[in-house]
């Protein structure tokens, strides 16, 4: 979602962002609309990095681990705040076990789509 | 006035977006109870699950499957014996005059198989291969062979989602084995814990925690866990009661659902099912 909204822009990655989340939540069978809410707001994240000059920049250096990682947080803070009301979990847990951790094996996860896009760029 | 509209809406076209996507998702939420969107949720989830079953299928292939499930049934049924057993020595003495003490060996039982692990450990549920056309129902019983796994939360012919004990909204009413303290078991987002019981009460670490008598949904002296840890709270008046539980769900792969008859009297203490049921 990440690479393509930067190379499509904000308004893209917002709407791609919501279509996933909602394909997300039925999928699951969830609590409907958690993973949309959250997929949006990630996508508008990544989309803020758009931009046509630094396109290349973006999906071809590290700074698209970090942008993965950014919306890969929000993304999984977000999901659990809405989907688990009655979840009692410490502020610390809640933005490192829940936030930080998902985000870095997103972020590692990822890096096939960076190594790849090197490759490209170099051929 | 167009002019300027049009101006505002080409300046903040993401923002608005975003706005009109966010107030979208917000809606969905709140239509969470719904009865069609619950259909639908479970139309949706016999078609994942058929996605799921087959690459499950494939992943499964080489393995003994018809042994493993004849083993599997026989070692949950063996669970619930010694349990049972173990009530009936604690309980002996006590309870020589009413021997007519259920049983809770008498059981039929549906091996399946989790063919969907939902991607979210916090939501806390999953889908097994066994659906209506297995007599399963809404509210039965999911045990592995070491203890309590969850209950049949929604069905569709073929497939059943399970809530499982790692979910905010299961609870359930349990006790101490060698004590008899009862409590109301639920899962924090870590650990499984029974809130708010008196200090004075007899809890110790390493007792066995079983499902209590109290319990409507679930037949009573299925095993949960074992007592880890007892914190109590600054008012030092109550304790919060740390479970281990018996049954490891990351790494199960199939299930025993128990073919209980629901009773018709839910206890108020049991409120997984309430919208199932109604």
């Amino acid at each position: 979602m990440v690479y393509f909204t930067l190379l499509n822009g904000q308004i893209y990655g917002t709407i791609l962002g919501s279509i996933f989340g909602l394909l997300f939540d039925i999928v699951t069978g969830g609590f409907l609309g958690s993973a949309m809410f959250s997929f949006t707001l990630s996508g508008f994240i990544a989309g803020y990095f758009y931009s046509e000059t630094r396109q290349e920049l973006y999906t071809t250096t590290y700074f698209f681990l970090l942008i993965v990682f950014l919306s890969a947080f929000s993304n999984s803070f977000l999901t659990l705040l809405l989907s688990t009301a009655e979840v009692k979990l410490s502020v610390a847990n809640l933005i490192l076990g829940q936030g930080i951790l998902p985000a870095i094996y997103t972020s590692v996860i990822s890096l096939p789509i960076l190594l790849y896009n090197q490759r490209r760029r170099r051929i | 006035m167009p002019k300027f509209l049009f101006q505002f809406v080409s300046k903040f076209k993401e923002y608005i977006i975003l706005t009109f996507l966010l107030v979208v998702s917000l809606i969905l939420m709140s239509l969470n109870e719904n009865t069609s969107v619950k259909n639908f949720k479970i139309f949706a989830l016999g078609s994942f699950a058929s996605v799921n079953a087959i690459v499950t299928g494939i992943t499964n292939y080489f393995e003994d499957t018809p042994y493993l499930e004849k083993l599997e049934k026989q070692n949950a049924k063996l669970m619930l014996q010694v349990n049972s057993l173990r009530e009936y020595a604690l309980e002996n003495n006590e309870l020589k005059k009413i021997l007519s003490f259920k049983s809770s060996n008498k059981f039929d039982v549906i091996h399946a198989k989790i063919v969907s692990r939902l991607v979210s450990k916090i939501s806390g549920y999953f889908i097994i291969s066994k659906g209506e056309k297995d007599s399963i129902a809404v509210g039965m019983p999911v045990v592995s062979d070491n203890g309590l796994v969850g209950i049949v939360y929604n069905t569709t012919n073929n497939y059943s989602s399970v809530r499982t004990f790692e979910n905010s909204m299961f609870h359930v009413a349990v006790k101490d084995q060698r004590s008899n303290v009862n409590g109301i078991l639920n899962w924090n987002g870590q650990y499984l814990i029974i809130k708010n019981v008196p200090t004075t009460y007899d809890v110790e670490v390493g007792d066995r925690i079983v499902v209590s008598e109290l319990s409507s949904i679930i037949p009573p002296s299925i095993p949960v866990g074992i007592v880890a840890d007892r914190e109590t709270t600054v008012s030092g008046l109550l304790s919060n009661i740390i479970i281990k539980p018996f049954a490891e769900l990351n790494s199960l792969k199939n299930v025993i659902v128990l073919k209980t008859v629901i009773s018709s009297e839910l206890d108020s203490l049991e409120i997984n099912l309430g919208e199932s049921i109604k």
